[in-house]
Protein backbone atom coordinates (compact mmCIF):
# COMPACT_ATOMS: atom_id res chain seq x y z
CA UNK A 1 0.00 0.00 0.00
CA UNK A 2 1.51 3.39 -1.03
CA UNK A 3 1.02 6.85 1.16
CA UNK A 4 -1.78 8.43 1.06
CA UNK A 5 -0.13 11.56 0.95
CA UNK A 6 2.90 11.28 -1.14
CA UNK A 7 2.00 8.20 -3.39
CA UNK A 8 5.61 7.30 -3.51
CA UNK A 9 7.06 5.36 -0.34
CA UNK A 10 5.45 2.30 1.23
CA UNK A 11 2.58 3.32 4.19
CA UNK A 12 3.90 1.68 7.32
CA UNK A 13 2.24 4.01 9.82
CA UNK A 14 -2.07 3.51 10.01
CA UNK A 15 -2.80 6.35 11.18
CA UNK A 16 -6.38 7.13 12.53
CA UNK A 17 -7.73 10.15 14.25
CA UNK A 18 -10.98 10.88 15.91
CA UNK A 19 -11.76 14.60 16.01
CA UNK A 20 -15.50 15.80 17.41
CA UNK A 21 -17.20 12.21 15.77
CA UNK A 22 -15.20 12.69 12.62
CA UNK A 23 -12.98 9.66 12.17
CA UNK A 24 -10.33 10.36 9.69
CA UNK A 25 -8.21 7.46 8.73
CA UNK A 26 -4.44 8.22 7.01
CA UNK A 27 -1.93 5.38 5.30
CA UNK A 28 1.05 7.48 5.50
CA UNK A 29 4.84 6.33 5.17
CA UNK A 30 7.38 7.71 8.22
CA UNK A 31 8.14 10.85 6.95
CA UNK A 32 4.48 11.75 5.88
CA UNK A 33 3.32 10.79 9.32
CA UNK A 34 6.02 12.88 10.80
CA UNK A 35 4.76 15.84 8.63
CA UNK A 36 1.44 15.63 9.81
CA UNK A 37 1.97 16.19 13.33
CA UNK A 38 2.90 19.79 12.30
CA UNK A 39 -0.66 20.23 10.89
CA UNK A 40 -2.63 18.89 13.59
CA UNK A 41 -5.17 21.37 14.42
CA UNK A 42 -8.27 19.61 14.31
CA UNK A 43 -10.10 23.00 13.18
CA UNK A 44 -9.66 24.45 9.34
CA UNK A 45 -10.20 27.73 10.64
CA UNK A 46 -10.74 29.33 7.02
CA UNK A 47 -13.01 26.18 5.94
CA UNK A 48 -15.13 26.67 8.91
CA UNK A 49 -15.51 30.45 8.17
CA UNK A 50 -16.70 29.82 4.19
CA UNK A 51 -19.05 27.53 6.03
CA UNK A 52 -20.35 30.27 8.06
CA UNK A 53 -22.26 32.22 5.81
CA UNK A 54 -23.45 35.03 7.96
CA UNK A 55 -20.02 36.01 8.76
CA UNK A 56 -18.67 39.09 6.16
CA UNK A 57 -21.49 39.11 4.72
CA UNK A 58 -20.79 42.94 4.85
CA UNK A 59 -17.43 44.64 2.83
CA UNK A 60 -17.47 46.28 5.80
CA UNK A 61 -17.18 43.17 8.10
CA UNK A 62 -14.15 42.07 5.99
CA UNK A 63 -12.41 45.61 5.64
CA UNK A 64 -12.53 46.23 9.30
CA UNK A 65 -9.06 46.39 10.71
CA UNK A 66 -7.24 46.04 14.06
CA UNK A 67 -5.80 50.21 14.91
CA UNK A 68 -3.35 48.35 17.15
CA UNK A 69 -1.91 45.55 15.18
CA UNK A 70 -2.92 46.12 11.55
CA UNK A 71 -4.92 42.96 10.56
CA UNK A 72 -8.17 42.91 8.88
CA UNK A 73 -10.82 40.83 9.55
CA UNK A 74 -10.39 39.43 5.45
CA UNK A 75 -6.29 38.63 6.61
CA UNK A 76 -7.90 36.54 9.54
CA UNK A 77 -10.15 34.43 7.14
CA UNK A 78 -6.77 33.65 5.25
CA UNK A 79 -4.56 33.06 7.44
CA UNK A 80 -7.11 31.54 10.51
CA UNK A 81 -4.60 33.48 13.21
CA UNK A 82 -5.39 36.83 14.79
CA UNK A 83 -2.53 39.34 14.56
CA UNK A 84 -2.91 40.56 18.49
CA UNK A 85 -4.92 40.69 21.77
CA UNK A 86 -6.45 43.86 20.76
CA UNK A 87 -8.22 42.04 17.46
CA UNK A 88 -10.78 39.99 19.98
CA UNK A 89 -12.27 43.32 20.94
CA UNK A 90 -12.40 44.74 17.21
CA UNK A 91 -13.70 41.42 15.48
CA UNK A 92 -15.66 40.51 18.52
CA UNK A 93 -18.76 40.37 16.31
CA UNK A 94 -17.61 38.11 13.39
CA UNK A 95 -15.80 36.19 15.96
CA UNK A 96 -18.70 35.29 18.28
CA UNK A 97 -20.38 33.02 15.93
CA UNK A 98 -17.19 30.83 15.02
CA UNK A 99 -16.47 30.42 18.88
CA UNK A 100 -19.44 29.25 18.95
CA UNK A 101 -19.11 26.64 16.57
CA UNK A 102 -15.17 25.74 17.40
CA UNK A 103 -16.00 25.49 21.75
CA UNK A 104 -19.28 24.67 23.95
CA UNK A 105 -20.03 28.23 24.57
CA UNK A 106 -18.36 32.02 23.02
CA UNK A 107 -18.14 32.77 26.97
CA UNK A 108 -15.00 32.26 29.53
CA UNK A 109 -15.84 30.77 32.61
CA UNK A 110 -12.39 29.50 33.81
CA UNK A 111 -10.05 31.68 36.13
CA UNK A 112 -8.70 34.84 35.22
CA UNK A 113 -5.03 35.49 36.92
CA UNK A 114 -3.92 38.81 36.83
CA UNK A 115 -2.86 38.78 40.47
CA UNK A 116 -5.76 40.60 42.12
CA UNK A 117 -8.47 39.55 39.86
CA UNK A 118 -8.78 35.82 41.25
CA UNK A 119 -7.73 35.08 44.73
CA UNK A 120 -10.05 32.83 46.50
CA UNK A 121 -9.96 30.59 49.61
CA UNK A 122 -10.15 28.08 47.57
CA UNK A 123 -7.28 28.78 45.02
CA UNK A 124 -5.33 29.35 47.64
CA UNK A 125 -5.93 25.79 49.29
CA UNK A 126 -4.78 24.56 45.57
CA UNK A 127 -1.76 26.63 45.31
CA UNK A 128 -0.47 24.86 49.32
CA UNK A 129 -0.69 21.52 47.41
CA UNK A 130 0.99 22.39 44.69
CA UNK A 131 3.90 24.38 46.86
CA UNK A 132 3.78 21.40 49.17
CA UNK A 133 4.43 19.43 46.18
CA UNK A 134 7.43 21.39 44.51
CA UNK A 135 8.50 21.69 48.27
CA UNK A 136 9.75 18.01 48.38
CA UNK A 137 10.51 17.72 44.45
CA UNK A 138 13.06 20.53 45.64
CA UNK A 139 14.41 18.68 48.35
CA UNK A 140 14.76 15.47 46.97
CA UNK A 141 16.91 17.51 44.38
CA UNK A 142 18.50 19.21 46.76
CA UNK A 143 17.74 22.56 45.86
CA UNK A 144 18.01 23.90 49.29
CA UNK A 145 18.07 27.83 48.38
CA UNK A 146 14.56 26.90 46.26
CA UNK A 147 13.08 24.76 49.03
CA UNK A 148 13.87 27.73 51.48
CA UNK A 149 11.75 30.30 49.45
CA UNK A 150 8.93 28.03 49.14
CA UNK A 151 8.87 26.97 52.93
CA UNK A 152 8.60 30.74 53.19
CA UNK A 153 5.42 30.89 50.40
CA UNK A 154 4.19 27.98 52.27
CA UNK A 155 4.26 29.77 55.74
CA UNK A 156 2.70 32.53 54.59
CA UNK A 157 -0.46 30.89 52.54
CA UNK A 158 -0.92 29.00 56.04
CA UNK A 159 -0.97 32.05 57.75
CA UNK A 160 -3.29 33.87 55.24
CA UNK A 161 -5.65 30.44 55.24
CA UNK A 162 -5.82 30.45 58.56
CA UNK A 163 -7.15 33.85 59.29
CA UNK A 164 -9.82 33.70 56.44
CA UNK A 165 -10.93 30.13 58.57
CA UNK A 166 -10.60 31.91 61.74
CA UNK A 167 -12.91 35.07 59.91
CA UNK B 1 21.78 20.82 33.25
CA UNK B 2 23.16 21.22 29.69
CA UNK B 3 21.96 20.43 26.24
CA UNK B 4 25.42 18.34 25.45
CA UNK B 5 24.62 15.98 27.76
CA UNK B 6 20.86 15.78 27.70
CA UNK B 7 20.69 12.47 25.56
CA UNK B 8 22.05 10.33 28.92
CA UNK B 9 19.40 11.46 31.34
CA UNK B 10 15.80 10.78 31.16
CA UNK B 11 12.66 13.11 32.58
CA UNK B 12 11.70 12.15 35.68
CA UNK B 13 8.15 12.22 33.95
CA UNK B 14 9.32 8.59 32.79
CA UNK B 15 9.86 6.97 35.84
CA UNK B 16 6.48 5.02 35.55
CA UNK B 17 5.30 5.05 38.78
CA UNK B 18 2.05 6.38 40.10
CA UNK B 19 -1.70 5.85 39.37
CA UNK B 20 -2.48 4.06 36.62
CA UNK B 21 1.18 2.97 35.79
CA UNK B 22 0.01 -0.10 34.17
CA UNK B 23 -1.95 1.59 31.05
CA UNK B 24 -1.10 5.50 31.53
CA UNK B 25 2.55 6.32 30.60
CA UNK B 26 1.96 10.41 31.00
CA UNK B 27 -0.44 13.53 32.15
CA UNK B 28 0.57 17.25 30.46
CA UNK B 29 -1.11 20.19 31.05
CA UNK B 30 -0.24 23.19 28.63
CA UNK B 31 -1.37 26.61 28.83
CA UNK B 32 -1.06 28.97 25.77
CA UNK B 33 -0.15 32.91 26.94
CA UNK B 34 0.18 36.02 24.77
CA UNK B 35 1.84 39.54 26.07
CA UNK B 36 -0.92 42.12 25.75
CA UNK B 37 -0.73 44.20 22.83
CA UNK B 38 2.46 42.78 21.28
CA UNK B 39 1.84 41.57 18.00
CA UNK B 40 1.20 37.74 18.01
CA UNK B 41 4.32 35.31 16.45
CA UNK B 42 3.30 34.59 13.12
CA UNK B 43 2.66 38.75 12.59
CA UNK B 44 5.51 40.39 14.40
CA UNK B 45 8.31 41.22 12.88
CA UNK B 46 12.04 39.94 13.59
CA UNK B 47 12.42 43.10 16.18
CA UNK B 48 8.79 42.31 17.51
CA UNK B 49 10.02 38.76 18.17
CA UNK B 50 13.32 39.95 19.70
CA UNK B 51 11.62 41.71 22.18
CA UNK B 52 9.16 39.57 22.92
CA UNK B 53 11.91 36.78 23.30
CA UNK B 54 13.30 38.73 25.84
CA UNK B 55 10.27 39.43 28.02
CA UNK B 56 9.67 36.67 28.21
CA UNK B 57 12.75 34.82 28.93
CA UNK B 58 13.67 37.99 31.87
CA UNK B 59 10.14 36.41 33.60
CA UNK B 60 10.66 32.77 32.78
CA UNK B 61 14.57 33.42 34.37
CA UNK B 62 13.26 35.51 37.38
CA UNK B 63 10.16 33.10 38.21
CA UNK B 64 12.95 30.21 39.99
CA UNK B 65 11.23 27.50 38.42
CA UNK B 66 14.30 27.12 35.95
CA UNK B 67 17.19 28.06 38.78
CA UNK B 68 18.82 24.41 38.36
CA UNK B 69 17.30 24.12 34.86
CA UNK B 70 18.50 25.66 31.31
CA UNK B 71 17.62 28.09 28.65
CA UNK B 72 18.07 27.79 25.61
CA UNK B 73 17.63 30.04 22.14
CA UNK B 74 16.39 27.57 19.52
CA UNK B 75 16.83 29.21 16.73
CA UNK B 76 21.36 29.03 17.48
CA UNK B 77 20.62 25.07 18.08
CA UNK B 78 22.02 22.70 15.65
CA UNK B 79 19.43 20.71 13.56
CA UNK B 80 19.96 17.49 15.82
CA UNK B 81 19.97 19.24 19.31
CA UNK B 82 16.39 20.74 18.02
CA UNK B 83 15.16 17.10 16.93
CA UNK B 84 16.76 15.96 20.23
CA UNK B 85 14.29 18.40 22.45
CA UNK B 86 11.07 17.17 20.06
CA UNK B 87 12.08 13.29 20.70
CA UNK B 88 11.95 14.61 24.86
CA UNK B 89 8.46 16.46 24.44
CA UNK B 90 10.45 19.88 24.92
CA UNK B 91 9.27 21.30 21.88
CA UNK B 92 6.70 21.02 18.74
CA UNK B 93 8.13 20.05 15.41
CA UNK B 94 7.00 23.72 14.18
CA UNK B 95 8.84 25.52 17.45
CA UNK B 96 12.47 22.90 16.01
CA UNK B 97 11.79 24.61 12.80
CA UNK B 98 14.10 27.21 14.51
CA UNK B 99 12.25 30.30 13.57
CA UNK B 100 13.81 33.85 14.76
CA UNK B 101 14.18 34.47 18.58
CA UNK B 102 12.77 30.75 19.44
CA UNK B 103 13.15 29.94 22.90
CA UNK B 104 13.03 27.32 25.39
CA UNK B 105 13.13 26.93 29.33
CA UNK B 106 13.22 23.74 31.28
CA UNK B 107 13.01 22.68 34.63
CA UNK B 108 15.88 20.16 35.45
CA UNK B 109 14.14 17.18 35.77
CA UNK B 110 12.42 18.31 32.37
CA UNK B 111 8.54 18.48 34.70
CA UNK B 112 7.85 22.12 33.51
CA UNK B 113 9.04 23.68 30.30
CA UNK B 114 8.08 26.62 28.18
CA UNK B 115 8.41 27.48 24.47
CA UNK B 116 9.09 31.44 23.55
CA UNK B 117 7.68 32.44 20.70
CA UNK B 118 6.07 29.26 18.79
CA UNK B 119 2.33 29.82 17.96
CA UNK B 120 1.89 31.96 20.83
CA UNK B 121 4.69 33.90 22.93
CA UNK B 122 4.43 31.62 25.37
CA UNK B 123 3.67 27.97 26.01
CA UNK B 124 3.75 26.53 29.60
CA UNK B 125 4.24 22.68 30.03
CA UNK B 126 4.08 20.29 32.88
CA UNK B 127 4.82 16.82 32.53
CA UNK B 128 3.78 14.59 35.31
CA UNK B 129 4.06 10.29 34.61
CA UNK B 130 1.49 8.27 34.94
CA UNK B 131 -2.27 9.77 35.65
CA UNK B 132 -1.46 13.12 37.08
CA UNK B 133 -3.29 15.40 35.55
CA UNK B 134 -4.80 17.28 38.35
CA UNK B 135 -1.18 17.20 40.05
CA UNK B 136 -0.23 18.41 36.29
CA UNK B 137 -2.72 21.76 36.55
CA UNK B 138 -2.09 22.68 40.15
CA UNK B 139 1.66 23.30 39.42
CA UNK B 140 1.08 24.96 36.49
CA UNK B 141 -1.90 27.00 38.00
CA UNK B 142 1.55 27.50 40.47
CA UNK B 143 3.80 28.83 37.46
CA UNK B 144 1.06 30.41 35.79
CA UNK B 145 0.45 32.36 39.25
CA UNK B 146 4.51 33.66 39.00
CA UNK B 147 3.93 34.39 35.52
CA UNK B 148 1.18 36.65 35.60
CA UNK B 149 3.09 38.87 38.51
CA UNK B 150 6.04 40.14 36.11
CA UNK B 151 4.20 40.04 32.24
CA UNK B 152 0.97 41.65 31.40
CA UNK B 153 -1.28 38.48 29.90
CA UNK B 154 -3.25 39.13 27.44
CA UNK B 155 -6.50 38.67 28.54
CA UNK B 156 -10.56 40.04 28.49
CA UNK B 157 -13.29 39.30 30.53
CA UNK B 158 -15.50 37.94 27.72
CA UNK B 159 -13.05 35.83 26.17
CA UNK B 160 -10.45 34.63 28.80
CA UNK B 161 -6.81 34.63 27.71
CA UNK B 162 -6.35 35.48 24.19
CA UNK B 163 -4.19 33.27 21.54
CA UNK B 164 -3.19 33.66 18.26
CA UNK B 165 -5.37 30.81 17.30
CA UNK B 166 -9.07 30.97 18.13
CA UNK B 167 -8.84 26.89 19.07
CA UNK B 168 -6.97 27.76 21.97
CA UNK B 169 -8.75 30.99 23.35
CA UNK B 170 -10.46 31.19 26.84
CA UNK B 171 -8.37 28.60 29.54
CA UNK B 172 -5.58 28.62 26.86
CA UNK B 173 -5.40 25.09 28.19
CA UNK B 174 -4.49 21.88 26.63
CA UNK B 175 -5.02 18.97 28.94
CA UNK B 176 -3.95 15.72 27.63
CA UNK B 177 -2.99 11.80 28.62
CA UNK B 178 -0.57 9.44 26.69
CA UNK B 179 -2.63 5.98 27.45
CA UNK B 180 -1.19 2.19 26.61
CA UNK B 181 -3.82 -0.15 25.09
CA UNK B 182 -2.32 -2.77 23.64
CA UNK B 183 -4.70 -5.73 24.42
CA UNK B 184 -7.38 -2.95 22.63
CA UNK B 185 -5.38 -3.37 19.96
CA UNK B 186 -4.69 -7.07 20.14
CA UNK B 187 -8.20 -7.71 20.66
CA UNK B 188 -8.99 -5.22 17.75
CA UNK B 189 -11.58 -3.82 19.73
CA UNK B 190 -9.40 -0.30 19.68
CA UNK B 191 -11.17 1.07 16.57
CA UNK B 192 -14.54 0.54 17.80
CA UNK B 193 -14.08 1.61 21.60
CA UNK B 194 -12.50 4.82 20.57
CA UNK B 195 -15.37 5.89 18.34
CA UNK B 196 -17.78 5.00 21.01
CA UNK B 197 -16.27 6.88 23.69
CA UNK B 198 -15.75 10.38 21.74
CA UNK B 199 -17.29 12.87 23.27
CA UNK B 200 -17.58 15.71 25.12
CA UNK B 201 -15.35 17.52 22.36
CA UNK B 202 -12.22 15.18 23.55
CA UNK B 203 -9.98 14.09 20.90
CA UNK B 204 -8.31 10.63 20.42
CA UNK B 205 -5.25 10.54 18.46
CA UNK B 206 -3.05 7.64 17.71
CA UNK B 207 -1.69 4.82 14.87
CA UNK B 208 -3.50 2.02 14.89
CA UNK B 209 -4.83 -0.31 12.48
CA UNK B 210 -5.32 -3.61 10.96
CA UNK B 211 -4.25 -6.17 13.61
CA UNK B 212 -0.59 -6.17 13.67
CA UNK B 213 -0.22 -2.83 12.16
CA UNK B 214 -0.46 -0.42 14.96
CA UNK B 215 2.52 1.04 16.30
CA UNK B 216 3.41 0.84 19.94
CA UNK B 217 -0.40 0.93 20.91
CA UNK B 218 0.07 4.37 21.87
CA UNK B 219 -2.43 6.82 22.10
CA UNK B 220 -3.32 10.87 23.15
CA UNK B 221 -6.45 12.04 24.53
CA UNK B 222 -7.10 15.77 24.80
CA UNK B 223 -9.48 18.11 25.15
CA UNK B 224 -10.55 20.13 22.00
CA UNK B 225 -12.70 22.77 23.51
CA UNK B 226 -10.69 25.42 25.22
CA UNK B 227 -14.03 28.47 25.90
CA UNK B 228 -16.51 28.05 27.81
CA UNK B 229 -15.50 25.20 30.25
CA UNK B 230 -14.09 25.71 33.32
CA UNK B 231 -10.40 24.25 33.88
CA UNK B 232 -11.14 21.80 36.48
CA UNK B 233 -14.47 20.73 34.24
CA UNK B 234 -12.23 19.91 31.05
CA UNK B 235 -9.56 18.37 33.26
CA UNK B 236 -12.07 16.37 35.10
CA UNK B 237 -14.14 15.47 31.63
CA UNK B 238 -10.26 14.30 29.59
CA UNK B 239 -9.80 12.17 33.13
CA UNK B 240 -12.92 10.33 32.92
CA UNK B 241 -12.69 9.38 29.15
CA UNK B 242 -9.49 7.96 30.22
CA UNK B 243 -10.48 5.61 33.06
CA UNK B 244 -13.39 4.85 31.03
CA UNK B 245 -11.35 3.48 28.09
CA UNK B 246 -8.35 1.75 30.28
CA UNK B 247 -11.14 0.18 31.76
CA UNK B 248 -11.81 -1.52 28.18
CA UNK B 249 -8.53 -2.48 28.41
CA UNK B 250 -8.27 -3.91 31.70
CA UNK B 251 -11.13 -6.50 30.30
CA UNK B 252 -9.14 -7.12 26.79
CA UNK B 253 -6.13 -7.95 29.55
CA UNK B 254 -8.29 -10.17 31.23
CA UNK B 255 -9.81 -11.61 28.26
CA UNK B 256 -7.02 -12.11 26.09
CA UNK B 257 -4.64 -13.59 29.13
CA UNK B 258 -7.58 -15.97 29.41
CA UNK B 259 -7.93 -17.06 25.98
CA UNK B 260 -4.83 -16.98 23.97
CA UNK B 261 -2.49 -16.81 26.81
CA UNK B 262 0.36 -18.70 24.86
CA UNK B 263 0.52 -16.35 21.82
CA UNK B 264 0.76 -13.44 24.42
CA UNK B 265 3.62 -15.49 26.10
CA UNK B 266 5.15 -16.22 23.10
CA UNK B 267 4.86 -12.51 21.84
CA UNK B 268 6.54 -11.37 24.72
CA UNK B 269 9.74 -13.79 25.30
CA UNK B 270 10.24 -13.17 21.55
CA UNK B 271 10.40 -9.24 22.28
CA UNK B 272 12.86 -10.25 25.30
CA UNK B 273 14.46 -12.28 22.63
CA UNK B 274 14.89 -9.30 20.15
CA UNK B 275 16.49 -6.90 22.50
CA UNK B 276 19.03 -9.52 24.17
CA UNK B 277 20.38 -10.99 21.04
CA UNK B 278 19.32 -8.72 17.98
CA UNK B 279 22.27 -6.78 16.00
CA UNK B 280 19.92 -4.92 14.07
CA UNK B 281 16.86 -3.19 15.15
CA UNK B 282 14.33 -0.98 12.89
CA UNK B 283 12.71 2.19 14.67
CA UNK B 284 8.72 0.85 14.31
CA UNK B 285 10.11 -2.98 15.53
CA UNK B 286 11.41 -1.20 18.36
CA UNK B 287 8.61 0.62 19.30
CA UNK B 288 6.14 -2.23 18.56
CA UNK B 289 7.92 -4.55 20.83
CA UNK B 290 8.52 -2.29 24.07
CA UNK B 291 4.73 -2.18 23.84
CA UNK B 292 4.87 -6.13 24.28
CA UNK B 293 7.22 -5.72 26.99
CA UNK B 294 5.77 -3.54 28.73
CA UNK B 295 2.74 -5.39 28.38
CA UNK B 296 4.07 -8.53 29.73
CA UNK B 297 5.61 -6.07 32.81
CA UNK B 298 2.03 -5.06 33.82
CA UNK B 299 0.20 -8.68 33.16
CA UNK B 300 3.36 -10.11 35.77
CA UNK B 301 4.26 -12.57 32.76
CA UNK B 302 7.82 -10.95 32.42
CA UNK B 303 10.24 -11.89 35.08
CA UNK B 304 13.63 -10.54 34.53
CA UNK B 305 14.56 -7.49 36.79
CA UNK B 306 16.12 -5.52 34.20
CA UNK B 307 13.48 -5.43 32.81
CA UNK B 308 10.98 -2.05 34.36
CA UNK B 309 8.24 0.53 33.26
CA UNK B 310 11.22 3.13 33.75
CA UNK B 311 13.65 1.51 31.29
CA UNK B 312 11.36 0.93 28.93
CA UNK B 313 10.31 4.58 28.84
CA UNK B 314 13.50 5.63 28.53
CA UNK B 315 14.41 3.05 25.60
CA UNK B 316 11.48 4.68 23.93
CA UNK B 317 12.93 7.54 24.32
CA UNK B 318 16.99 7.06 23.76
CA UNK B 319 16.38 4.93 20.63
CA UNK B 320 14.77 7.92 18.23
CA UNK B 321 17.07 8.91 15.89
CA UNK B 322 18.35 12.11 17.08
CA UNK B 323 19.21 10.66 20.80
CA UNK B 324 20.94 7.86 18.69
CA UNK B 325 23.22 10.36 16.78
CA UNK B 326 24.02 12.04 20.46
CA UNK B 327 24.98 8.64 21.96
CA UNK B 328 27.26 8.25 19.03
CA UNK B 329 28.94 11.80 18.48
CA UNK B 330 28.29 12.31 14.56
CA UNK B 331 25.66 11.62 12.32
CA UNK B 332 24.36 8.17 11.34
CA UNK B 333 22.81 6.53 8.31
CA UNK B 334 19.82 4.50 8.56
CA UNK B 335 21.39 1.26 8.58
CA UNK B 336 23.89 2.53 11.31
CA UNK B 337 20.84 3.74 13.44
CA UNK B 338 19.49 0.38 13.06
CA UNK B 339 22.85 -1.66 14.37
CA UNK B 340 23.86 1.33 17.52
CA UNK B 341 19.43 1.20 18.15
CA UNK B 342 20.24 -2.24 18.72
CA UNK B 343 23.08 -1.73 21.12
CA UNK B 344 21.28 0.63 23.02
CA UNK B 345 18.83 -1.37 23.65
CA UNK B 346 21.17 -4.06 25.34
CA UNK B 347 22.67 -2.00 27.01
CA UNK B 348 19.48 -0.08 28.77
CA UNK B 349 18.30 -3.89 29.26
CA UNK B 350 21.42 -5.50 30.79
CA UNK B 351 22.52 -2.17 33.01
CA UNK B 352 22.36 -3.79 36.93
CA UNK B 353 19.81 -2.18 38.45
CA UNK B 354 20.30 1.37 40.55
CA UNK B 355 22.26 2.48 37.80
ZN1 LIG C 1 4.44 9.68 2.25
ZN1 LIG D 1 -4.71 43.21 16.26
Amino acid sequence: MLCDACHKFEATIHYTEIVGGKVIKLNLCEECFKKKELVNTPFNISELLAGLTQIGKDVSENTAKCGNCGMTFLDFKKKGKLGCSECYSVFRTQLLPLLKTIHKSPHHIGFIEQSDLYIDEKNDKVRLEALKKRLSETVKSEEFEEAALIRDQIKELRKKIETKDGN
Amino acid sequence: MEIETLHKKIGSWLSGSGNESDTVLSSRIRLARNLDKQPFCHLASSSQREETYNIVIEALRSSNFFSKGMFLRVDELSKINRMLLVERYLISLEHAQGKISSGLAVSEGEIISSMVNEEDHLRMQVLYPCLQLHEAFSLSREFERVMSKKVKFAVNKEFGFLTSCPTNVGTGLRASVMVHLPALVIDEQIGQILQAVNKLGLAVRGTFGEGTHSIGSIFQISNQVTLGKSEEEIIIDVEKMVKEIIGYEQKAREKILKNRRIEIEDKIGRAYGVFSNAKVVSSKETIDLLSILKLGVDLGLLHSKNITNDRINASRIQTQPAHLQKFAGRELTHHERDVYRAKILKDIFSRKRGK
